[in-house]
Parts: structure tokens; C-alpha cells; sequence
């Protein structure tokens, strides 16, 4: 009979132990990963023409490169979570997965917010402070315009078909009067570790809040004496963000 | 009984240790070396896989300055990266191989490429340690086998202790040999010396012509002409004076060497080449990728009034160069803006990558 309790127990044990349903964690953390696209297809940088729909523009990409910062989510009662001093930097040709470094309670959340470009502590502070992989690093993200200080917050530059000819435009927005926020709304069921895909719509940087063409707007800012070019191009950037899909992963 | 087969084990397994070499089992040990970063550089992101140690560094110095790298032993790397040029071929254009074959590349210099991500001018080279063996076995310049550079050096009892010194292992490797070059040319640094650095630091002050000149090359070429630029720093800024770009400035419409497009195959890097620093320029010349500019006025000339607008894929980074103000041809300074653009250039001149006894020739 004791061997028999003994052995009932051992089997109640083993069985719990074997339980295959996983506990949803109480805390989760989650990564976003970066996908350029132009009228909603993936592109080659460098290679592929790129027709911009309203004004019908023939455009290549060679660069898009963004510093990245302020993120904070909202949960669906108000609450925010900031994850402070936290900056990425997206090189649109080859990007990576952005963790952001803090966990954080499973909850439902309603938003995603972040700034494009720096606070003023972090754009005139020392560059040659920040260890080799740090996103500040100007070694790493080539966005810092040297020892006059600063960051470029975007740097977009591509070629564009004017009167036949492949011809560079170049539009580098910095200053913190460019600081651009960029607000995600939707639902983000962050019940378990995720990933979340960040959409970003390349040919709102030409049509969006204002039309852009190069030809006839301006080819080349660096967001100074541009007569408002660089401004506009901020204004149309923080509208073309959006969430792709929510992807499940492992912790 | 039991017991004395357990004891007789376990003697058994104390005799088998103590029998087996001792020097297997002890962590090969050497002499960490930490990069003196000069003043207002940004953090290198050195080779986690290759910590940079003296050991390998000495052994690196060895094979860049050995002619028995090369097929006749005539020459070393050094030959074409010579210290009292910047780590460059002694003013030459081209560079000369073994066999005196004329190569078509500028010799680079070798400064600060602990910051650089990309190597060689079309930039195809991911690493040091791979480029390190390419010039070895070119047969425009050392013309040698990797395997007979191996085996001569296994011959050295010199080569045999300083890999064991560096790797803990006699045996020597082309791989070794790789790392330990990468770990040399890893440590060859301008910066911190020259006046632009002691300017920086608030030891000296430049002169009106030299303000003037960082002015301009910190200014952008400004389309409505106020204030009036030079926009050097787009592509040569920082601490680094480079952007680590690989990119077309405009010098041909016709390319005679693809560049990048060369390696990649693809039209849209056709004439794409690394952006150079700007440190130590006076010891570098000529200029360019294929030497064609024997001075920095030359330089400047061509980016003041002859740059090719319509190259093809010129870089964006380009632009203000070709705005109509300037006639689409270049940024239109007058000849004291570009005496003064040289005057500051001339600041970034280093003379300890002359002097600094890390560098020279350890067979000297």
C-alpha cells in the first residue's frame, strides 16, 4: 500500500513535469525589424527604377539610413512604458533587428511611438564616447557630421531620371527642429516574445504631406538654406511608417 | 574486494594524468595591447576573433617588412607601404612587381584601418587578414604561393619561435599569417599629432589662412552662394577625415577601371572607389585611385571646376558640386579659398607615423 502511495505520487509528479502547455510569461520583450518597401513592394537599393505614382518620377534609392529614438508603448489603458536611452539605427539597404532593451510586462498595447532623430543631449554629445556597436558610433552609422557636432537624423540619397539623365539627390534632415515623432496605432497583443515588423513607405518621402520632385524642389539638402526642403521631407517621413506582422519567436 | 578494484581505478587514472604532457593542458598566454585611440576618434569595433596582442603584432611587424614573402625575395609589403611615405609607394604611381610588372592602383596608405570596414580601392576586401594574403599571391606584385611563403618560413627558426610566441604552436598557417599582419596594420594609427589634432586638444591655434580653410571644408556648397563652401566634410568628415564610402566623385565619364563595379559586375558600381583619408596627405601623393594628380592643387582644380556631372552614378554625395551656380563643374572657389582649403589639409600632416618606432623596419 506505501508503495503504491509512493508510486501514485511519482506518476503525478512526472506527469505535471511533462505538462507540453508552456505558461504565457509574465513579462516579454519585444524586437521590431525594419522593412523598406516603394508602392508596397521590396526594392533593391542601387538597382531598381522606382515609378512614383502621383507624379510619375523615375527613382532609384541608394541610400536610407535613420537614428532612431524615444521609443514608448501604450497599453490599453493608458499606461506608457519609455524605453529611455534607447537609440537604433536602421541602414535601409541592410537592416538588422532593433531589440529593445527592456522587459516588459504581457499586456495588450494600442501603440508604438518613436522619434525620428535625437534629443539634444544625445546629438551634441561626444562621438567618441560610444563603444564600437553602439548606434551612435559615427564609425558605425557615418550620420555624424564631424566635430562641429550633430547628427544627420535621416540621410535619404538616391538618383532620379531628369530630362534623361540618371542624376543624384541627396536629402540629409538634421537639426532638432527636424526631430520628427512618429505615432503607430493598432493593436499589439505582446501576450508572449515578438517581433514586429516596421513597414516603411519609401515613396511617401516624394508625395505624403507635401509633393516632392527632385527636379523641380530641390535634389540636395543638408538641412540648412534649403528654403523649407528638409522640413517637408520630415513632415511626409512621419507618415510613412506602419506595423507589418506581429511574428511570434522564441525569448 | 570492491573497494580494491576502485583503488587500483583510480591510481590508474592519477598515473595516466600525470604521465601526459603538462605544457597540453596550460592556456597559451600573451601580452594584451591597447589601442592608444587618439583624442576625438570615435571607438574602433576591433576584431573579436583576433585581440590585438604585442606577440602577434611583433610577428605581424616581421612579415610586412620580410621580403621573403615574395616570389624572388625581393620584396615586402613595405616595398609599396613605405612609413616615410604615409605607408605609401614612395611617390610612385604605380606600383612595380617582382617581375616588373606595372600595377594600375595608387598604392593606399595604411592609416587607421582599425576604423575602416572595407579595404582595398574598390573596397571588395571584408578584412584585414584576407587582403593581408592578396598582394602575396598577385602575380602583378609578390607573385608567391601562400603554402611556399608557409614553408620558407618554417624554415626560420626566427618564424618558428614568433608564431609560438603569438599562436602556441610552431606550426605556421597562411592563416596565421593573415591574423598576424591584420593585427600590425591594425595598430598603425595618424592622429593625435598633427596640428589639426593639437588645435583640437587647445595647445596651438591655426592661422587665418588655415581658419579659413577648415571653414570652407566644413562649409557646404551652397546652391544660393552664401555662405560660400568647399563641402569636403560630406564625404571626409570626422575625426577619420573619411566616410569609409566606396563612391564615384567624378572624375571620368568613360572609366578605364570599373572599380567596384569590377568585383560586383553590376553597371550601377562602375567607377565607385573608397573615399581615402585625408590624414597625412602631404606624405601621399599622388592622388587619387590612379595617381593621376601629382599635387593637392591638382586635386583641388578638379573639384573646383572639372568634375564630370554627368558621370554615371556619380555620388549623391556629390551634388553641391554640380549645382548651376558653379556651372555644373565644381565648387567655383577662388585661388585663395583653395590655397586656403590646402593650407588646413596640410594641418593633418603626422609625422609620427614616420618616427614612431612601433612602425619602422625591425630588420634595421
Amino acid at each position: 500500500m506505501r508503495n503504491f502511495k509512493l508510486f501514485f505520487i511519482l506518476t503525478i509528479v512526472l506527469i505535471q513535469s511533462c505538462d507540453p502547455r508552456p505558461k504565457a510569461p509574465e513579462k516579454v520583450d519585444l524586437d521590431l525589424y525594419f522593412i523598406p518597401l516603394f508602392n508596397n513592394s521590396e526594392f533593391s537599393f542601387e538597382l531598381d527604377s522606382l515609378i512614383q505614382n502621383e507624379t510619375k518620377d523615375t527613382l532609384v534609392y541608394s541610400r536610407a539610413d535613420f537614428l532612431l529614438s524615444n521609443f514608448q508603448l501604450i497599453s490599453n489603458d493608458d499606461s506608457v512604458i519609455n524605453f529611455e536611452n534607447t537609440i537604433a539605427f536602421i541602414k535601409g539597404s541592410s537592416p538588422d533587428t532593433i531589440k529593445l532593451p527592456l522587459t516588459i510586462p504581457a499586456n495588450n498595447y494600442v501603440e508604438l511611438r518613436f522619434d525620428i532623430g535625437l534629443d539634444s543631449s544625445f546629438n551634441h554629445s561626444d562621438p567618441a564616447i560610444w563603444p564600437g556597436d553602439h548606434p551612435l558610433n559615427p564609425s558605425l552609422n557615418k550620420l555624424h557630421w564631424g566635430w562641429t557636432g550633430g547628427y544627420v537624423f535621416t540621410a535619404l540619397e538616391g538618383y532620379y531620371e531628369n530630362k534623361g539623365v540618371k542624376t543624384p539627390w541627396l536629402y540629409h534632415i538634421a537639426h532638432l527642429e527636424n526631430k520628427t515623432p512618429v505615432s503607430l496605432q493598432g493593436s499589439l497583443e505582446l501576450n508572449d516574445f515578438k517581433t514586429l515588423e516596421i513597414k516603411w513607405d519609401s515613396e511617401k518621402v516624394f508625395s505624403a504631406t507635401h509633393t516632392i520632385r527632385p527636379a523641380l524642389d530641390g535634389d540636395f539638402t543638408h538641412s540648412s538654406n534649403d528654403n523649407g526642403l528638409a522640413n517637408k521631407i520630415a513632415k511626409n517621413l512621419s507618415t510613412s511608417f506602419r506595423y507589418g506582422d506581429l511574428i511570434p519567436r522564441s525569448p | 574486494m570492491i573497494s580494491s578494484r576502485y583503488f587500483l581505478s583510480f591510481l590508474s587514472l592519477i598515473l595516466i594524468s600525470s604521465c601526459s604532457d603538462p605544457e597540453a593542458n596550460k592556456p597559451h598566454i600573451t601580452t594584451p595591447y591597447i589601442l592608444p585611440i587618439p583624442q576625438g576618434f570615435p571607438q574602433p569595433a576591433l576584431p573579436n576573433d583576433n585581440v590585438l596582442n604585442v606577440e602577434s603584432i611583433m610577428l605581424g611587424r616581421l612579415l610586412f617588412y620580410d621580403p621573403i614573402l615574395s616570389l624572388d625575395s625581393s620584396q615586402s609589403c613595405s616595398s609599396c607601404h613605405n612609413p616615410s611615405f604615409g605607408f605609401t609607394d614612395n611617390g610612385n604611381k604605380y606600383s612595380t612587381g617582382v617581375d616588373g610588372s606595372i600595377g594600375f592602383r595608387n598604392s593606399m596608405p595604411l592609416h587607421n584601418l582599425a576604423w575602416s570596414k572595407k579595404f582595398v580601392w574598390d573596397g571588395s576586401m571584408p578584412s584585414l587578414r584576407e587582403q593581408a594574403l592578396e598582394p602575396i599571391q598577385n602575380p602583378m606584385e609578390m607573385k608567391e604561393s601562400v603554402l611556399n611563403v608557409v614553408e620558407k618560413l618554417t624554415r626560420q627558426p626566427l618564424y618558428t619561435q614568433a608564431f609560438n610566441a603569438a599562436y602556441g604552436d610552431a606550426e605556421i598557417t597562411p592563416d596565421n599569417i593573415g591574423l598576424a599582419l591584420e593585427q600590425f596594420m591594425l595598430i598603425i594609427l595618424s592622429g593625435g599629432s598633427s596640428k589639426f589634432d593639437r588645435v583640437q586638444a587647445g595647445l596651438e591655434s591655426f592661422t587665418p589662412e588655415e581658419q579659413l580653410g577648415i571653414q570652407l571644408f566644413n562649409a557646404e556648397s551652397n546652391p544660393n552662394g552664401s555662405p560660400k563652401g568647399a563641402d569636403c566634410f560630406h564625404c571626409h568628415g570626422g575625426a577619420l577625415f573619411t566616410d569609409d564610402g566606396v563612391v564615384n566623385n567624378g572624375l571620368d565619364t568613360v572609366f578605364n577601371d570599373l572599380g567596384k563595379g569590377a568585383v560586383t559586375g553590376l553597371s550601377a558600381d562602375n567607377g565607385k572607389f573608397k573615399t581615402p583619408s585625408l590624414r597625412n596627405l602631404s606624405y601621399t601623393a599622388p592622388y587619387m585611385h590612379d595617381g593621376r594628380f601629382q599635387t593637392l592643387e591638382e586635386v583641388l582644380e578638379f573639384y573646383n571646376s572639372d568634375v564630370n556631372s554627368n558621370s554615371p552614378n556619380l555620388a549623391p554625395g556629390m551634388s553641391g558640386f554640380i549645382q548651376s551656380h558653379s556651372g555644373g563643374k565644381g565648387l567655383n572657389l577662388n585661388l585663395s579659398e583653395r590655397q586656403a582649403l590646402i593650407a588646413f589639409l596640410n594641418t593633418l600632416t603626422d609625422t609620427q607615423i614616420e618616427t614612431d618606432t612601433l612602425y619602422q623596419n625591425p630588420f634595421q
